[in-house]
């Protein structure tokens, strides 16, 4: 009854070097939002997996900050979609090179 | 046995994960994020934090990719015929810069010094409610700066979504011609 933490913090690593690889290599606006997702949910893999190695209150720390960004994940979830369907009125495109109106 | 558990989850979850990354519709890769999810769900329950593991299939599957596959359905499938798959140039920097990344990750986890005490038991419910509100720990303030952090969240997004709070609904013409 034992997982390796390193085990345990080298697939949170490989899921959070997807998501980065997702976030920038993908163009529709979806795709980077859920490479957001999966950013956070690599960092609450690594929490969990340090969180269990950890007797008494070191441990449950790590399982609240977890709470915490889970919250978080939901608040950018909500603006950002949010923030989407406003894209999509105003230029009707999702992808993401279209709105560079900063650039020039 | 737990290792059997925690490979067959942890291959759940990287493969969802790889399906993101290389699918083409939009639904397609919520739907792989749905299988990411689940399969994190139960490398929680693995870890000693069953009740992260029931959140998050409550949060994350439940509401959060709910809320993005509701908003892609309603943006017509949300998939342009001109949007190419991702630029090559584009795919040559995520991917360049995901392995640098993960070779700095590796050399640091490496170089950590994990304690190698034995797996933690199970925390219980009682045990989580009783540490997040113990006063004398500071973590009650989470809840607060979470609660806020919703809130403010939902008024905005309300802001977004509704322009103008006294706009007629003549924007519903502009989304139903992408639609």
């Amino acid at each position: 009854m034992s997982v390796s933490p390193l085990l345990v913090q080298g697939v949170a690593a490989l899921l959070f070097v997807l998501g980065v690889a997702t976030v920038l290599s993908r163009r529709n606006l979806f795709f980077v939002l859920m490479g957001v997702e999966l950013l956070l949910n690599a960092a609450n893999l690594s929490f969990i997996g340090f969180a269990s190695q950890f007797p008494g209150t070191a441990g449950m720390d790590g399982q609240l900050m977890v709470l915490l960004v889970i919250a978080v994940a939901a608040a950018e979830a909500c603006i950002g979609l949010a923030l989407v369907v406003c894209l999509f009125r105003g230029r009707g495109s999702l992808d993401i090179d279209a709105y560079s109106a900063l650039k020039e | 046995m737990a290792d059997v558990l925690f490979i067959i989850f942890a291959l759940a979850a990287l493969l969802g994960a790889t399906g993101l990354l290389a699918s083409r519709h939009p639904l397609a890769g919520a739907l792989c994020l749905v299988g990411t999810m689940l399969g994190l769900s139960g490398l929680y329950a693995l870890l000693a934090a069953p009740f992260l593991a029931v959140v998050q299939i409550l949060t994350y599957a439940g509401a959060i990719m709910m809320l993005i596959i509701f908003v892609i359905m309603v943006l017509g499938g949300a998939i342009d015929r001109s949007l190419p798959h991702s630029g090559r140039s584009r795919l040559a920097t995520g991917l360049g810069l995901a392995a640098g990344l993960f070779s700095v990750l590796a050399l640091a986890l490496s170089k950590t010094v994990i304690p190698a005490e034995a797996l933690q038991p199970a925390r219980e419910i009682p045990a989580i409610g009783l540490a997040l509100f113990a006063p004398e720990s500071g973590w009650w303030l989470l809840i607060l700066s979470a609660s806020l952090l919703l809130l403010a969240a939902m008024a905005a997004a309300i802001l977004l979504a509704k322009r103008r709070l006294d706009a007629e609904p003549e924007e519903h013409a502009v989304v139903e011609e992408h639609a």
